[in-house]
């Protein structure tokens, strides 16, 4: 166990590291020219260049380059913002609370809506439901969250005036609903998709018998021992959902105003402003490779079948 | 933003079965839903071939005198705050998208083939050494990696093929290696090999065409997120440029508009959900007709 999880522990760091290394390609190779003319724009004089590129230390051998770059991101020094004149770092950690509210609501109402719907479905055993349930749920991963979102904003804050059409309202719980249905909508199908199909094929097994021969009745089956061995895939599903909901953040947050790193990124995208695209990428990527490896290995220690077997069958 | 590592896990991804074409159609037959995307996928194909022929304004050419106006006889779907025809601009836009979106995937593909065969033919240092460089890859949501190369590079239509292309491989290398790995072992491929047959022969004739059935699911997958993926970049502004149509480009420019002219905003975001939801489908199709369990086969997936 232990050296499983020292394992994965490992691994994430390379993967981290990994990372980090071709974010910095991508800064320092391929990019046309070099951050100190981006800076500077095109009028700019060779000499003044030249002191900023000496500055910047773009002037340094790449291997020295990268080297001052692993060491300021050890630091947690992600440069300095061109648009903003500051500290990328600090400009993130200013916007990141907002993120991470929007995506934890958009995994609540996903595990919510999407474990019971699953439930409901297998319990129903409604060939016509679940026909209805899977065309949905290939509309709504075929719907781009910004389409979903502008009409979802024009019906319930446009027309029925029951929710606020944008921005965070100063934590408003209300302001929450319409960006974290958008973004969890196509996910809370496809889980409960995945949910009824693994409650559906537990439900067949042999101790399941044994529970109805005992004289439980099917809803106490379904719930008592159905249900805790059926959400392991769901819980695989969960976390790779994270980084759906971080991609698909950046663009909710766009169409709802949300004070977030997605509406930041954009802006700083638009402004050509290298440090803080980057940065916010950066953090992003890291915040769901660092969860993912969480996941495994609470995955690994909350199954029972690890835990050398004491799990009381009924 | 859907991403192609999370559509097939809905559907369940077929588990690399192999399968004779003819098998395959049979169970194709009857089947409504596989009809109905292939008539669409026909539809949307050759209308977007066809968009330099049909006899549809110039979809650059404002016209200050009629903006905004409403879906009619003159022009089919209205005209933009540019006075530009929207029907013209809608149709020119699916060429941008199916472009990039099969574009990008069949760069992704070929990729994710060479390095997921690599792989499975490399043994103990290659293998686990690009198998790393997939997982690193593969910790980028597409839409992320793609934000921060555009960001970088610059905006425009091939830029962001390239960028979704570069963030999107490392699910089929990832997908074809654990396929090549279990075809690897066959027995049909071992009385080649016994028979004298070389590598490259067995490789080309019998492993690449059998360890590609689950690539099928995956692949169709990957144009819906492609082209959802070009949608959601020109709609924040990395994708295509002004005044070029690109159906996120043209939500994003009437989004404001929405109450006066609602067609400018159903119009291309009901283009790109068809359009993702067709691919969508065949993957969903592709799946159930590869499925073992469907053919009474019997054993389960996992």
């Amino acid at each position: 166990m232990y050296r499983f999880i020292l394992r994965r522990l490992l691994q994430m760091l390379l993967v981290l590291l990994g990372t980090v290394t071709i974010l910095f390609i991508v800064i320092y190779v391929i990019v046309p020219g070099d951050a100190a003319e981006v800076i500077l724009g095109t009028r700019a004089t060779p000499e003044t260049l030249a002191s900023l590129r000496h500055e910047l230390g773009l002037d340094q051998p790449i291997w020295t380059q990268y080297g001052i770059y692993l060491w300021n991101l050890a630091h947690l020094d992600l440069g300095t913002s061109y648009s903003l004149n500051r500290d990328v770092a600090s400009v993130i950690g200013d916007h990141l609370p907002a993120t991470a509210y929007l995506a934890f609501s958009a995994l609540a109402l996903e595990l919510f809506f999407g474990v019971g719907w699953g439930i409901y479905l297998a319990w129903r055993k409604s060939v016509g439901l679940e026909m209805f349930s899977s065309v949905l749920g290939a509309v709504l991963l075929a719907v781009p969250v910004f389409f979903l979102g502008l009409v979802l904003q024009r019906i319930f804050g446009g027309w029925l005036h029951i929710l606020p059409i944008s921005g965070l309202g100063g934590w408003n719980p209300a302001n929450v609903i319409m960006p974290a249905v958008t973004l969890a909508a196509a996910q809370a199908v496809i889980i409960a998709a995945v949910m009824k199909t693994s409650l559906s094929d537990e439900m067949g097994k042999p101790y399941m018998l044994a529970a109805r021969a005992k004289g439980m009745t099917e809803r106490q089956v379904l719930l008592r021992h159905g249900m805790r061995n059926a959400i392991g895939p769901v819980a695989t599903l969960l976390a790779i959902d994270l980084g759906i909901l971080l991609g698909g953040a950046v663009i909710t947050e766009i169409v709802f105003a949300w004070p977030g790193l997605g509406r930041t990124m954009f802006f700083a995208a638009r402004a050509r402003d290298v440090p803080l695209v980057i940065g916010t990428v950066l953090v992003l990527v890291v915040i769901f490779v660092v969860v993912n490896t969480f996941a495994d290995i609470a995955y690994k220690l909350l199954d029972p079948r690890v835990r050398l077997g004491e799990e009381r069958h009924g | 933003m859907a991403s192609p590592t999370q559509l097939p896990a809905a559907w369940g991804p077929a588990s690399g079965p192999e399968l004779s074409d003819a098998g395959i159609w049979s169970r194709l037959k009857g089947n409504g839903t596989a009809v109905l995307a292939l008539v669409l996928l026909l539809l949307i194909g050759v209308t977007s071939l066809l968009v330099p022929l049909l006899p549809l304004d110039d979809p650059l050419e404002t016209d200050y005198e009629n903006t905004l106006q409403a879906p009619g006889p003159e022009h089919l779907l209205g005209t933009d705050a540019h006075g530009r025809d929207e029907l013209s601009r809608v149709l020119w836009a699916s060429r941008t998208s199916l472009m990039v979106g099969v574009l990008a995937t069949a760069i992704a593909l070929v990729t994710g083939i060479a390095v997921g065969g690599l792989a499975g033919y490399g043994g103990r240092f290659i293998d686990p050494l690009l198998m790393r460089i997939t997982d690193i890859f593969l910790s980028f949501p597409v839409i992320l990696g793609a934000i921060a190369i555009l960001a970088v590079a610059g905006p425009g239509r091939r830029n962001v093929f390239l960028a979704i292309a570069l963030f999107g491989w490392p699910i089929f290398a990832r997908v074809f290696r654990s396929s090549v790995l279990s075809v690897r072992e066959r027995d049909y491929v071992k009385a080649a090999r016994l028979m004298g047959a070389s590598e490259t022969r067995i490789f080309m004739t019998h492993i690449l065409p059998n360890a590609s059935a689950p690539l099928v699911t995956y692949t169709t997958m990957a144009v819906a997120a492609a082209i959802l993926a070009e949608a959601g970049l020109s709609f924040i502004g990395l994708g295509v440029q002004i005044p070029y149509p690109s159906w996120g480009l043209m939500l994003a420019e009437s989004m404001v508009l929405f109450d006066r002219a609602p067609w400018l905003v159903m119009a291309p975001g009901l283009a790109v959900t068809l359009t993702a939801l067709v691919f969508i489908l065949l993957g969903a199709v592709a799946t159930r007709a590869m499925d073992p369990r469907k053919s009474g086969g019997g054993g389960s997936r996992r």
